[in-house]
């Protein structure tokens, strides 16, 4: 390791690793990944190999090499990221398994629909086992058969009294149909089944009328 | 035998006689590797010696470490090319190197690992700590191969060695609850389906042990809600809730918490020293 850093030069070697450092967490990033990926690239060419950057900075080579992935994407992600609308180092590390062709319209829904690298993830293996459909298809296919998330609101039995079909009307009308689910009633509940986006909705609504949430929903029943 | 002693070696002198881990340089990313690797050595020179088998001045020599290096010179038509003897190893421990060296390096295809981890596994009579102590391997990866070897039918060892991947491979295992048969038809379907769907195939058939193929996959495409229930509680505990938290200031979900510990506990649902 000495051998190595005797022969770098050390305020390039130090700014490029203060750099690193400050900006490893996502948070508190001050650089895009961009610039944090070309400085790992630049101390990986001064100390000959990752391995010796990682003992360098103490972190691992198999995060320096998904911040180095980024090499690896079409210009167009790579200006995403340099705009800094593509934030995550994971998402641009599986960004960088597909073709060029596949990572620019993935890089358009991790952008516009909010896409995780989990479900980028979990949509590779489907891709390359079919090559010929296409990638939109491919997307939609694999994020249909994802379990749906329900926000269940439950009403104990002294809120019982309230006309359903009102209450369904509702709903529907602040937080819009594709949002509402169901609503399902037993002996000593009601569950109203919306989804999280449904549910964000309407806290978003309580916030604005300064009103809790339960506050809300008593005043939708009434 | 000093293993640091670097030599120029004629290339003439080496064949190769199989005690490389490594099989798959007959691909076509090991041929595209290869001329990268041959292209780098031309420009930079070779930066680490390969590793022989044998002692100098016996040839022919086998090449335990750096099978690539040694086909990237053949690529260049080098005639010498440097190396190191490690001197007469028997079979094992020519493995162990060949094995720890290429574990660091390009990643070594199913069968090449299979092998080397079945093999050391047999060898240190199952002590999985030894094969993880020389493969560097996760003790739940080790035992994942042993197991695809112990357990997959050879329907599947074959798709593994085309490309299968190991949890899909685990998956079937699982799903088809030890039925071999069932295995085999269900690994055609797995690969037809997303993850999401694979996970709940595996899911439904620890639930319905019995059903049919037909019957697992048809439920492994339907998504299932996952739900989180958002309790609204009626005024007066909501007010009580509300005081609570403003006197002893702390937030909804913490009180929540401790208020569900606590009954847990008294109702003897949840020991002590778990709380």
């Amino acid at each position: 390791m000495i051998f190595y850093l005797k022969q770098m030069d050390d305020s390039k070697i130090n700014a490029a690793t203060a750099r690193i450092l400050l900006s490893t967490k996502r948070k508190s990033r001050q650089y895009s990944i961009y610039e944090i990926a070309s400085d790992i690239l630049f101390l990986k060419n001064e100390t000959g190999s990752i391995n010796h950057v990682a003992k360098l900075i103490g972190i691992s080579t198999g995060m320096l090499n998904q911040f180095l992935s980024v090499f690896k994407l079409p210009s167009e992600i790579v200006e995403l990221i340099k705009q800094r609308k593509i934030e995550s180092v994971s998402i641009a590390h599986h960004l960088a398994k597909f073709n060029n062709n596949d990572a620019i319209q993935l890089a358009k829904y991790v952008i516009n629909e909010g896409l995780t690298s989990q479900e980028l993830r979990n949509i590779l293996p489907y891709r390359r086992k079919n090559l010929s459909e296409p990638v939109i298809d491919i997307i939609k296919r694999v994020l249909d058969s994802k379990n749906i998330k329900v926000s269940v609101i439950r009403f104990t039995s002294s809120d019982l009294k309230i006309n359903i079909s009102e209450f369904e009307l509702k709903v529907t009308e602040l937080i819009g149909k594709e949002n509402f689910l169901a609503i399902e009633k037993s002996n000593t509940n009601i569950d109203l089944k919306i989804t999280p986006i449904g549910e964000k909705i309407l806290r978003e609504i309580a916030k604005k009328k300064k009103v809790s949430f339960q506050e809300l929903i008593k005043q939708i029943i009434k | 035998m000093d293993i640091t002693k670097v030599l120029e070696v004629l290339m003439k002198d080496i064949k190769l006689q199989g005690s490389n881990v490594r099989s798959d340089l007959d691909s076509p990313n090991s041929k595209e590797g290869l001329n990268e690797l041959a292209q780098n050595i031309s420009v930079n020179g070779l930066l680490q010696p390969i590793v022989l088998r044998g002692e100098n001045g016996k040839p022919p020599y086998d090449v335990i470490v750096g099978q690539r290096r040694f086909l990237a010179h053949q690529v260049l038509g080098t005639e010498t090319i440097k190396a190191t003897f490690s001197g007469e190893i028997d079979n094992m421990n020519a493995l162990l190197l060949s094995l720890s060296e290429n574990m660091c390096r390009q990643e070594m295809n199913y069968e090449d690992t299979q092998r080397a981890i079945t093999t050391l596994y047999t060898y240190y009579d199952k002590d999985e700590k030894k094969v993880q102590s020389h493969t560097g391997f996760s003790i739940r990866m080790i035992r994942s191969y042993v197991r695809i070897e112990e357990q997959a039918t050879e329907k599947i060892k074959d798709l593994l060695k085309k490309g299968l991947s190991m949890a899909d491979a685990k998956r079937a295992i699982d799903a088809s609850q030890g039925d071999r048969e069932k295995a085999d038809a269900l690994i055609d379907e797995i690969l037809k389906l997303t993850t999401y769907e694979k996970k709940r195939l595996v899911e439904s058939s620890s639930k319905s042990p019995k059903a049919s193929v037909a019957e697992l996959v048809s439920d492994a495409k339907k998504p299932k809600w996952e739900e989180t229930i958002v309790i609204n509680l009626p005024t007066e505990i909501s007010n009580a809730v509300r005081k609570a938290t403003e006197k002893l200031s702390i937030d909804a979900e913490q009180l929540a918490m401790d208020v569900l510990v606590s009954w847990l506990k008294t109702n003897d649902f949840l020991l002590e020293a778990n709380g």
